[in-house]
């Protein structure tokens, strides 16, 4: 270190002619400056106030003599040769602004303003100066002396440096004596420091220990909850901690073997962890760095920023956090001449916008003791340099003030006012801070000021209201009594008034008490929608019990599930076999006869505290819950309904939902308690946005209900806009988004309410409620409590958080459930005493974050766990992972929502080998399929070979990559010659499609057999080659095709075969399709498009199609019968088998499904397409040829018109395209032999009774033969005939417009099984 | 007016590990004591303590130029 | 947000720690509570203060 101690003034220690390169830190702030070089936010700033007389001359001279002993005082910046130097400014003339304001009328406040303006004036690095002072006399005797320096050059340090040193020449001045010597080192000394720790081993290690600290780049909260690009000023609060609090600060401090700074940091971090949900938080610290350094003698720029991360958890006590502070910091002082800027530089910060630390929290201790010639002076910042998101500085002036607090925020992060609540909530923090032992656990402080406890518990929680005693059945049985002959519920044309439902329930209910349905006990409920399902539920709620809801749609597996766990008393379907066989007695509503049982009001009534229903929930570790709510719960959140949006006999509200939703609780019920109607969707139709707006519309719908996500879908529907009749729409299930809300009111106008509403199941459906305002903005607000309902906020140590901090949701009051059935543990982990409530009440944690805003409604801010939203079915990922790692072939699992294009989200699971061959991703979701509810499949699965890890080992999801796209033409691999390209244009062109990949199935894009024939033609006439549909049907696809074609089996005959394989692939039950009259099943390659690929369809034909002379033709239905079954068989050896007909294909597969059931069979479809019995026919007269002729062209689809002979038929077949004019002439002539042989057959045959249900469809348009009915099955059907009659004549049930009915049904009723 | 008592090596070790909450024992007298975790917060504490008990005048540049107990007892005239 | 909610299990550091109560209600309604607040009135502790593990086996045990 160079003694430059001289007593000559003029002696001035100029920097050398080359400059200086900059330090580190300097050329940290160079590069900040340099990102926005007219912002004047690296201006810092201070003032002294002298109290006493001060001569402005003198005072100049001090300052000039400062200025030759500060080297750094003298210098510019500018580029050179390899970076940024620093130049001495040559002539430098003292930049001195000297001013007497005693005239004006307030002096200070000039003063003030002239100051703030001048730190507002960006400086000229490369010219300089890069200071400036001012002399401001503002009273006879105050005189503020303004000292101004860019950070460049300066530090807090340096400036108690340079004011020390300016009040020491001063006062010898004005004393008229010599002052000292100078107590500086050089400029140079400090640069040649640095130049040499930046190529020490010291340097190494110190990159080392911070680059280790903070290898897992942790987020770093801050408390505006994102950041931003730091702004050209800040605001700045300034508040000062009580003189008491102050002393009990250092006293606490000093007992914990701590200093002050330390306690302030620990409490600082408290504050931020509490404030941002976060247990985990990084503090910025600048610290002087000079200790032991030439740096100690330099006014000049060396502060740094260090890092502290630091653990805040409730458990520890204020001793314990503080001790963490002290060590952290001890450790990160022996490295800290490491630069901040390069820390981030390393991690890889810079280029994210992320920051490494929160708020700083700067210390400011040193000692101002200043006199100017016997003069006192105080001094006041005015400035600490930029801030990046929000600095805490603190000032000991230890003149007995307290401590003083400014809190300088980046105005694009928060405003003063935010700001200001900060800072007074962190002043509250430390005085109790002070007053409380150091050794009791964090988790008893709160960061709320008392006044926001008063509110966020008591003043916005102000919902008690008394409410009578009553059920959700009770207030039914009486509106019943009041209105008997208003219409209480509507389905499709049927009708129900309160007297005759309610009678009805009653009947059901006494039917029902005899099995043991009672307060208490459970009755679970499998009915579709209908006027069945609301008898049925209040049925069960007159006999006192609760009801479980079964969704028909859930998979057999999860059905069995829920009624081993649940052992309800009994279990009331619309028909037998609706739910797996377990054991639980079960009540078939279409076989029970009711009409014996009393129409009065049961006597076994609920009471308030008794169960009302059971409804399940998705469990996190794989096993769903059953949510036991009683009346009490019920009831409160009805009669607040009814208070809050009041309807009455002219509403009428639309049930939708699906009972195992709890939204349809108020669907079912609210109506019915006071005099409206209920008018009951049709099943599926609330997932059809047509169907829904026509419903409202034709049904006078006045009160429905929306998810989100399907409101949006209502709203893109154009007929939406005609449902302004509308009096009440509400919206719960998932966060409701403000475009959405905008666009309500587009559609709808402002005339129709549009409500949000929240709630878990395990609190009575909503929580809270907030009417939106359709021209507002900001999130949607899930409202205020409900009545009797309290919510709360609350953080990691159970405290209440004030409004605007985020914390977990607590919801208290009469509708918390019971609990979840049978699961004591976890009901008592989720269900939990209620530290703010009546003594021994409960509190039920959501698991949801969210804040209160400042005027008392609560906003939802997303999970804190793994459990999602998706189209309002709540979903725990963790049941769908654990399914799917409970595959042998899967190592590890998991799931996610993906958004990939905006508003369309989906299910996607990521699964990993177990080791041995890949998992099968089709395989895998047929898996969760038959055990999971369909919304619970993932709509995707993808392998990967091993999981992206986060640097701390977990998971990292955020790197799960997309999964491809499932296209087909999109996804699809390039055809691999010329023959697989032109068949697949080919199929394009015959399809009407832009492109048809090489692996499309020809029928699954829609191809008929009519298609089919134009594609022979096409590929004739192209390629040359002999193509049979034959060879279509088995190889379905361009690439197959091509491969056929390559081996010269185009021509090939097998589809004449007995067994046509429409589609072999599938993992479904077969449906085996029975060939019409004339014994050919290629009218049913249309169900393949129309139903799901999976599903394998096999066509029966008749024997001898190939018209070989030495094949006889059957001589009985059951000979063909028996053949038949021997080929299905060869598919499918043992059941259930699903059968389907047409015409006499119908009377076959009934004929079929009775010798499956005499051999022991299950046949669980059974499906008829216009097919009659025997007897129906066995007055007509067997066909002729003509008739035959006639019945062939009905087969190709038309109707006979003037076609009298083969030839005739034959010219009608080529003209008209169709695929049977390609056939050879023998088979035509066997098909018109087949056509008279069935005839005979069909009217010889007695039928025998099949035991099941049987889906019938009719061709109901007026025909000639008018004596066909259905009823006509009756003696030969064991279960019921569903009738579905379709507006067409018989020949044109199997073409594309019928069969698009005729499938929706059939798909549904195969997804049924599917899942049974 | 009364004298203060002298400062000794062993109450300037004693001090340091007061306000650092370590053992007497485990401070070194001629160590850099910023590597144990000595602040320039800690040199304040103890240049008011040192003043206000001993008589000293040493400033706290003083004191943080040479962070050690050697150094310092040097600076400060304290005896063995 | 990285706080981890008092009736989750701890991390596995302190998953051997008696972090955590069993209370009974007045009304006979049990609850897993934090050692570190105070019971809340109108409930006592049945059992711990004991590790999280431990306290889930208690309520397992106990009437539904």
């Amino acid at each position: 270190m160079t003694d430059a101690r001289t007593a000559d003034t003029g002696t001035v220690n100029r920097l050398p002619a080359a400059g200086l390169p900059l330090t580190a830190a300097q050329s940290g702030m160079w590069f900040a400056q340099a990102l926005d070089p007219e912002s004047p936010a690296q201006n810092t700033a201070e003032c002294l106030e002298i109290h006493g007389p001060v001569d402005p001359e003198v005072f100049a001279r001090a300052l000039r003599q400062v200025t030759s002993e500060a080297d750094a005082l003298r210098v510019r910046v500018a580029e050179g040769d390899g970076g940024p130097r620093q130049f001495e400014i040559d002539d430098l003339e003292l930049p001195l602004h000297i001013a007497d304001l005693r005239s004006g009328p307030d002096p200070v406040a000039d003063a003030y303003a002239w100051m703030r303006a001048d730190l507002a004036t960006p400086v000229d690095l490369a010219r300089g100066p890069l200071f400036a002072h001012a002399l401001l006399r503002v009273a006879d005797n105050r005189w503020l002396w303004y000292q101004r320096v860019h950070h460049l050059v300066m530090d807090g340090f340096g400036y108690s440096l340079l004011a020390r040193r300016t009040a020491e020449v001063y006062t010898a001045l004005a004393a008229g004596e010599p002052p000292s010597g100078s107590p500086f080192a050089r400029l140079a000394d400090l640069v040649e420091e640095d130049a040499g720790y930046q190529v020490s081993e010291t340097y190494d290690k110190d990159r080392r220990f911070w680059d280790g600290a903070f290898a897992d780049r942790p987020e770093a909260p801050n408390l505006a909850g994102r950041t931003a690009l730091p702004s050209r000023t800040f605001h700045r609060r300034t508040a000062h901690l009580s003189p008491l609090a102050t002393d009990r600060l250092r006293e606490l401090a000093s007992s914990i073997k701590a200093t002050w700074p330390e306690v302030l940091i620990a409490t600082q971090a408290l504050y931020l962890s509490r404030a941002t949900h976060s247990s985990e938080v990084v503090l910025g610290l600048p610290m002087m760095g000079r200790m032991g350094s030439v740096a100690l003698r330099v006014p000049g720029m060396v502060m740094n920023v260090l890092p502290l991360r630091l653990t805040v958890s409730p458990s520890a006590t204020f001793a314990e956090l503080t001790r963490q502070v002290v060590l952290g910091i001890r450790a990160a002082r022996r490295h800290q001449r490491y630069r901040y800027e390069d820390i981030r530089r390393d991690l890889g910060l810079l280029g994210e916008g992320r920051s490494l630390v929160g708020p700083l929290v700067n210390i400011m201790p040193f000692d101002y003791e200043l006199t100017f010639g016997g003069a006192r002076a105080e001094a006041h910042n005015l400035s600490a340099g930029p801030v990046d998101d929000l600095t805490v500085n603190v000032y000991d002036r230890t003149d007995g003030s307290g401590l003083r607090i400014d809190y300088d925020g980046n105005p694009a992060l928060y405003g003063p006012d935010e700001l200001a609540l900060h800072q007074s909530r962190f002043l509250e923090l430390l005085e109790r801070v002070a007053h409380t032992g150091p050794h009791t656990p964090l988790a008893v402080h709160s960061i709320a000021r008392e006044s926001e406890l008063a509110q966020v518990l008591h003043e916005f929680n102000a919902t008690g209201r008394p409410v009578p005693a009553s059920t959700l059945i009770g207030p039914i049985e009486e509106q019943a009594a009041r209105t008997p002959d208003a219409t209480a519920l509507v389905f499709g044309g049927e009708r129900l008034t309160y007297a005759q439902l309610n009678a009805r329930a009653n009947q059901l209910a006494h039917r029902l008490a005899e099995s043991g349905v009672r307060p208490g006990a459970l009755a679970a409920v499998a009915v579709p929608r209908s006027l069945d399902l609301v008898v049925a539920l209040l049925a069960v709620l007159k006999a006192g019990g609760a009801y479980l809801p079964l969704d028909p749609d859930y998979p057999a597996d999860r059905l069995a599930y829920m009624l081993a766990d649940a052992e309800p008393a009994c279990v009331v379907a619309d028909r037998p076999g609706r739910v797996p066989a377990t054991g639980v007695p079960a009540i078939a509503l279409d076989r029970l006869d009711i009409s014996g049982y009393p129409t009065a009001n049961p006597s076994s009534a609920p009471g308030p505290r008794d169960p009302a229903y059971v409804i399940y929930t998705s469990g996190s570790t794989g096993r769903p819950k059953g949510v036991v709510v009683p009346h009490a719960a019920i009831d409160n959140r009805l009669r607040w309904m009814q208070h809050e949006y009041p309807i009455g006999a002219g509403d009428r509200v639309l049930q939708k939902t699906p009972s195992g939703f709890d939204v349809s609780v108020w669907e079912f019920f609210w109506a019915l308690r006071v005099g409206a109607t209920l008018v009951v969707a049709e099943p599926g139709g609330h997932k059809d946005p047509a169907y829904l707006a026509r419903t409202v519309r034709e049904q006078a719908v006045t009160v429905c209900h929306f998810v989100p996500s399907m409101l949006q879908v209502f709203l893109g529907e154009p007929a939406a806009s005609a449902c302004t009749g509308l009096r009440h729409v509400f919206c719960s299930g998932e966060a409701l988004p403000r475009e959405t809300v905008r666009e309500f009111g587009r559609v709808l106008g402002d005339g129709v309410p549009l409500h949000n509403l929240y709630g878990p199941t395990e609190a009575a459906v909503d929580v809270t409620y907030h009417p939106c305002a359709t021209g507002g903005s900001g999130p949607v607000p899930i409202g205020r409590p409900v009545w009797n309902t309290r919510l709360y906020v609350l953080d990691a140590a159970l405290q209440p958080c004030p409004p605007g901090v985020p914390g977990e949701l607590f919801l208290a009051g009469v509708q918390l459930a019971d609990g979840y059935l049978g699961r004591p543990a976890l009901t008592a982990s989720r269900f939990v005493a209620d530290p703010y409530g009546a003594p021994g009440t409960r509190m039920y944690r959501t698991g949801d974050l969210a804040r209160w805003t400042a005027d008392g409604e609560v906003e939802y801010l997303g999970r804190t766990d793994h459990q999602v939203k998706l189209r309002g079915q709540r979903i725990e990922l963790g049941e769908i992972e654990a399914e799917l790692a409970k595959d042998p072939a899967v190592g590890a699992s998991g799931v996610l929502v993906r958004e990939d294009r905006p508003g369309d989200q989906r299910l996607v699971g990521y699964v990993t080998p177990a080791g041995g061959a890949a998992p099968d991703p089709a395989a895998l979701r047929a898996r969760l399929a038959r055990s999971l509810p369909e919304h619970m499949v993932p709509g995707a699965i993808v392998v990967l070979d091993d999981f992206p890890l986060s640097p701390n080992g977990k998971l990292d999801r955020r790197a799960l990559p997309a999964p491809a796209s499932a296209g087909t033409a999109e996804g699809g691999r390039a055809p691999a010659n010329h023959r697989e390209e032109t068949l697949g244009r080919l199929f394009a062109e015959v399809l009407g499609l832009d492109r048809v990949g090489v692996d499309d199935a020809f029928f699954d894009l829609g191809g008929t057999s009519l298609l089919a024939a134009r594609l022979v033609t096409r590929v004739r006439t192209t390629l040359g080659a002999e193509l049979t549909i034959g060879t279509l049907f088995q190889a379905q696809t361009p690439a197959s095709l091509a491969a056929q074609l390559d081996a010269g089996n185009a021509a090939s005959d097998h589809a004449l075969d007995l067994l046509l394989p429409l589609r072999a692939t599938g993992d479904r039950t077969p449906l085996f399709a029975f060939h019409p009259a004339g014994g050919i099943s290629w009218c049913y390659s249309g169900l393949l498009s129309r139903l799901d690929p999976g599903q394998p369809v096999y066509g029966l034909q008749a024997r001898g199609l190939s018209g070989d002379p030495d094949v006889s033709l059957p001589a009985t239905m059951e000979e063909m019968a028996a053949e038949y079954i021997d080929a299905l068989r060869t598919v499918r050896p043992h059941g259930p088998y699903r059968l389907l007909g047409w015409s006499v294909g119908g009377v076959l597969a009934h004929t079929v499904a009775v010798k499956l059931q005499e051999a022991g069979e299950e046949v669980e479809l059974l499906a008829l397409l216009d097919a009659y019995p025997s007897d129906q026919w066995r007055d007509s007269a067997i066909p002729a040829e003509t008739d035959a002729l006639t019945a062939l062209l009905r087969m190709a689809g038309y109707d006979r018109t003037d076609e009298l002979t083969r030839e005739d038929v034959l010219a009608t077949l080529h003209r008209e395209g169709s695929a049977l004019a390609g056939l050879p002439d023998r088979t035509l002539s066997a098909v018109v032999d087949i056509v008279v042989n069935n005839a005979r057959l069909m009217r010889a045959h007695e039928h025998r009774r099949f035991e099941g249900d049987v889906l019938f469809f009719t061709a109901a348009a007026p025909r000639a033969e008018d004596w066909l009915t259905s009823r006509a099955w009756d003696p030969y059907i064991g279960g019921r005939l569903i009738n579905r009659d379709l507006d067409c004549l018989h020949p044109e049930l199997t073409q594309p417009a019928r069969l698009d009915e005729v499938c929706a049904v059939l798909a549904a009723r195969l997804k049924e099984l599917d899942h049974a | 007016m009364a004298a203060h008592p002298t400062l000794t090596v062993e109450q300037i070790r004693a001090d340091v590990a007061d306000v650092l909450g370590e053992d007497p024992q485990d401070i070194p007298v001629d160590e850099n004591l910023v590597d144990y975790g000595l602040d320039s917060m800690r040199i304040m504490t103890l240049v008011e303590r040192w003043r206000r008990d001993h008589g000293t005048t040493a400033s706290f540049v003083d004191l943080a130029e040479k962070p050690a107990v050697e150094a310092w007892a040097a600076l400060l005239g304290a005896v063995s | 947000m990285t706080t981890r909610s008092p009736f989750d299990p701890p991390g596995t550091s302190a998953d051997a720690e008696p972090t955590h109560l069993v209370l009974r209600s007045t009304h006979g309604a049990y609850s897993l509570w934090p050692v570190f607040r105070a019971v809340p009135e109108g409930w006592d502790t049945v059992h711990g203060p004991a590790a999280y593990g431990q306290c889930l086996a208690h309520l397992q045990e106990s009437p539904a």
